[in-house]
């Protein structure tokens, strides 16, 4: 499956931009998507999830236009929504076959289909239980389960590991990296490491416009020769503050640890030690200083 | 004085939050045009509130007595479905649990509350009292423009039934926060308890004394009994509270009288606000009980009460070392549709409790078994009002339970679930209505068989309308209960199920059945305003 997202806009009552001018390519292979609050990674994935249609441009999927015939997206989609609900007096299993019903699956692989899923979830052993005593964690692995019900092509998880304790995060990250393949995985997330680590290609948006595309490798490349740290006492730092984008402070004899990245144009503070950017740092340079 | 800045401060906020949306604005609409519409144009035949043959003259006493009793009957009733959502805003967008880690105590947030749900009442009487001005200069019939006898029945009699309103949705919120559809339901019932109960158990009581002031809560005798004095001028033979209230219909009316209006009485009223001090008091009284928005004692569909539900057992087997997820089987199509009505019967009837399913069956066997009228007439309503809270939240769900993302994003939403919700609200009020038809068809009137469709597509129709249109289920549940409570007590226009079909011909039957038709047409731009509103 190919995705083609060309000049995309959205823009909500009273002018506010979710989205400009947004243009970009997406093929099989696992997508994160970064950005601070108000990026437009939201919006940008209830686009492409048929929830909400563009002000203007298009979205093409395997050449067809997916506001004119949303369902053709629609009958390949997983979605997992940033703030969803559920219906608290069913169990797991019956909100499940619920969902199957609406995607237009049944019959007995979908049974084995639901419960291979709650044993992937680790719900197999709540799968009765009604899902209004679920913990914030639990709930959120009911939604992951019901978006991969219908083997999705193009699979779309807004925030997926919000909620989700270190263990599980791993669980699920080894688990989208296992069902890549062929098909398309688009995520977003706050957490730069979950992204660094599950996605093959990265999109940092800021403002609702694409600042930069690639690899966390090549991404970190904007901020390449650029991160420095030093100790400083209290005066020092908020000069730095003032200066430099500080990524990172931490207390050290009775001063303090810093990490800085240089502005545009600016030349690293005297007794500072380079360090290898980090793909924080690079989200840092390229949302503070705009497009590389 | 810091408690009651924070009450202030409360009542403020609340106020804002509610006044600030289209609903409000649509209720001050609503208001305007309904006051336009109570008193009637000058030199008309026709009038909602009429005394027998006669109507008042619109003077500026004749139309804010009119005005004043309606206020002080309608504000009551509706006035409670307005307002009565203040803790659970609270408690659905999380403020509650900051205001929870605050100072404010449990009577102060509660009476801030009570204050911001007056506020919104009295802001709609405000409304009132402007449209007045303007219906007097309009519609007027003689007599100067007095505000006294305008505005001071308006003032003085009604609020405070208001205030008590605004107490009981308070209470409501806190002692019932998990039944909210029985509230709703319940509160009609409660409101035409109170309406009834002054002018029987209390009519002995003189009304110009203070005890004949604080039992006649919605000023009905009051404003009712001074009219009449009037109207005996010209009508001797008027018998006492001899008065009918139509609105929003109107009704025939052969002749008029003046209301010379309210005199020297106006300090006995202030007898009425003792409802303040009972209203309060009932505030700090549920304020006792309030949980303080402390999740644990939520209480989860099957737990019991002040415990949180039994949580799963903590993910111990979840292994750092995992590093292969388990293989998944293929997907498998089904028939889609039959599927997703199944889905939604189960939704409609899942997690009612034992003795609600005892009711529904011991309801439907009576309609099966009891003389056929009366199965028709009385049971099989009953049997439908029985199943008001399954119903309500066809159309809505998906926005109460926060589920449109995901069942919106699934194929043919409109062509798909909508309908399937439809066919499972109709497959089950038929299958309630099963046996009345049967019975109906051995019996020979096929016009009995076509009321029980009609009305059962006309129940579920119209939940699905307003469920989509309002997304939620609080429309449904208040007029669909005034529709059975009117069909109950033989209103003919309000003869849903057709059981006066045989008798009065098909006409109100094939109105049902074009309705229910008119509604199923109408959920569907419901809808597509739902989708669309994402």
């Amino acid at each position: 499956m190919q995705l083609e997202i060309q000049h995309l806009t959205k823009r909500y009552r009273g002018g506010k931009l979710g989205l400009g001018d947004f243009t970009t390519d997406i093929g099989p292979g696992i997508l994160g998507l970064l950005g601070p609050n108000g990026a437009g990674k939201s919006t940008l994935m209830r686009i492409l999830a048929t929830i909400t249609r563009p002000s203007s441009g298009r979205v093409l999927a395997d050449g067809v236009d997916i506001a004119g015939e949303p369902d053709a997206v629609r009958r390949v989609l997983g979605y997992l929504p940033q703030d969803f609900g559920v219906y608290p007096n069913l169990s797991a299993v019956e909100f499940l076959q619920y969902i199957a019903a609406l995607k237009g699956l049944g019959g007995n692989g979908t049974r084995q289909r639901i419960e291979a899923l709650l044993d992937e979830m680790n719900l197999a052993t709540v799968r009765t239980h009604p899902i209004s005593s679920f913990s914030g964690g639990m709930k959120q692995r009911i939604g992951i389960a019901q978006a991969l019900l219908n083997d999705p092509r193009l699979l779309i998880l807004d925030e997926p590991t919000v909620g989700l304790d270190p263990q599980e995060r791993v669980r699920f990250r080894n688990l989208l990296a296992h069902l890549a393949g062929d098909r398309i995985v688009i995520l977003s997330s706050h957490i730069v490491s979950d992204i660094e680590a599950i996605a093959d290609d990265i999109v940092i948006m800021h403002e609702g416009r694409l600042l930069a595309r690639g690899t966390a490798a090549t991404l970190r490349q904007a901020a390449q020769g650029r991160a420095f740290e030093r100790t400083a006492d209290t005066a020092r730092l908020d000069d730095l503050k003032r200066r430099h984008i500080v990524s990172r402070v931490s207390r050290h004899n009775g001063g303090w640890e810093v990490r800085y990245l240089l502005r545009d144009g600016a030349t690293p503070e005297p007794g500072s030690v380079g360090v290898d950017a980090t793909l924080e740092d690079a989200y840092l340079v390229l949302t503070t200083s705009g497009p590389a | 004085m810091q408690p009651i800045w924070s009450l202030i401060a409360i009542a403020r906020a609340d106020f804002l939050q509610r006044t600030r949306s289209y609903g409000f604005l649509i209720t001050m609409a609503l208001t305007v045009f309904s006051v336009w519409r109570l008193v009637p144009e000058a030199g008309s035949t026709r009038a909602p509130m009429h005394f027998g043959d006669f109507r008042a003259v619109n003077t500026a006493a004749g139309i804010g007595a009119t005005i004043a009793t309606m206020c002080g009957l309608w504000l009551f009733f509706i006035g409670f479905y307005l307002v009565s959502n203040a803790v659970k805003r609270d408690e659905d967008t999380g403020v509650g649990q900051i205001i929870a880690t605050t100072q404010v105590g449990k009577a102060i947030y509660l009476l801030g509350k009570m204050a911001s749900n007056l506020a919104v009442l009295l802001a709609i009487l405000g409304a009132v009292s402007i449209t007045v001005v303007a219906v007097f200069l309009t519609k007027g019939e003689g007599g100067p423009l007095d505000l006294a006898q305008l505005w001071l029945p308006l003032w003085l009699l009604v609020p405070p039934s208001l205030v008590l309103v605004a107490a009981l949705a308070v209470a409501a919120e806190v002692l019932l926060p998990r039944a909210r559809g029985v509230v709703s339901v319940g509160y009609f019932f409660f409101w035409t308890m109170m309406m009834i109960v002054p002018m029987t158990a209390f009519k002995g009581v003189p009304i110009n004394t203070p005890a004949g002031q604080v039992t006649d809560l919605f000023a009905m005798r009051t404003v009712v009994e001074a009219m009449e004095t009037d109207l005996r001028i010209v009508e001797p033979a008027h018998k006492t509270m001899e008065v009918q209230i139509n609105f929003p219909f109107d009704e025939r009316v052969g002749r008029t009288f003046v209301f010379g209006g309210f005199k020297q009485v106006f300090p006995l009223w202030l007898h009425r606000f003792v409802w303040v001090g009972v209203a309060v008091l009932l505030v700090v009284l549920v304020a006792v009980p309030f949980r303080r928005f402390d999740p644990a004692f939520r209480r989860a569909p099957g737990a019991r009460r002040g415990r949180m539900p039994d949580l799963a057992p903590p993910d111990e087997e979840f292994a750092p070392t995992w590093t292969e997820p388990v293989a998944l089987p293929a997907v498998e199509t089904g028939s889609p549709f039959l599927l997703v009505l199944q889905s939604e019967l189960r939704l409609m009837l899942h997690g009612r409790s034992r003795w609600w399913w005892l009711v529904s069956a011991g309801l439907l066997i009576a309609t099966a078994v009891a003389p056929l009228p009366i199965a028709h007439h009385y049971l099989l309503p009953c049997l439908w009002f029985w199943h008001v809270l399954v119903l309500s939240k066809l159309g809505s769900r998906e926005v109460s339970a926060r589920t449109t993302e995901i069942v919106f994003s699934a194929p043919s939403p409109l062509r798909r679930q909508l309908p399937a919700a439809l066919g499972a609200g109709l497959a089950l009020t038929l299958v309630l209505g099963l046996p009345v038809m049967l019975r109906q068809l051995l019996a020979g009137n096929p016009a009995g068989v076509l009321g029980v469709a009609a009305g059962a597509l006309f129940l579920t129709a119209f939940a699905l309308a307003l469920g989509t249109w309002t997304n939620g289920s609080k429309a449904f549940e208040i007029l669909f209960t005034v529709v059975w409570y009117g069909a109950m007590n033989d209103a003919p226009p309000l003869d849903f199920a057709g059981a006066l079909a045989q008798a009065r011909g098909t006409g109100t039957v094939l109105a049902y059945l074009a309705l229910g038709m008119l509604f199923t047409a109408l959920a569907v731009p419901g809808r597509f305003k739902q989708l669309r509103g994402l």
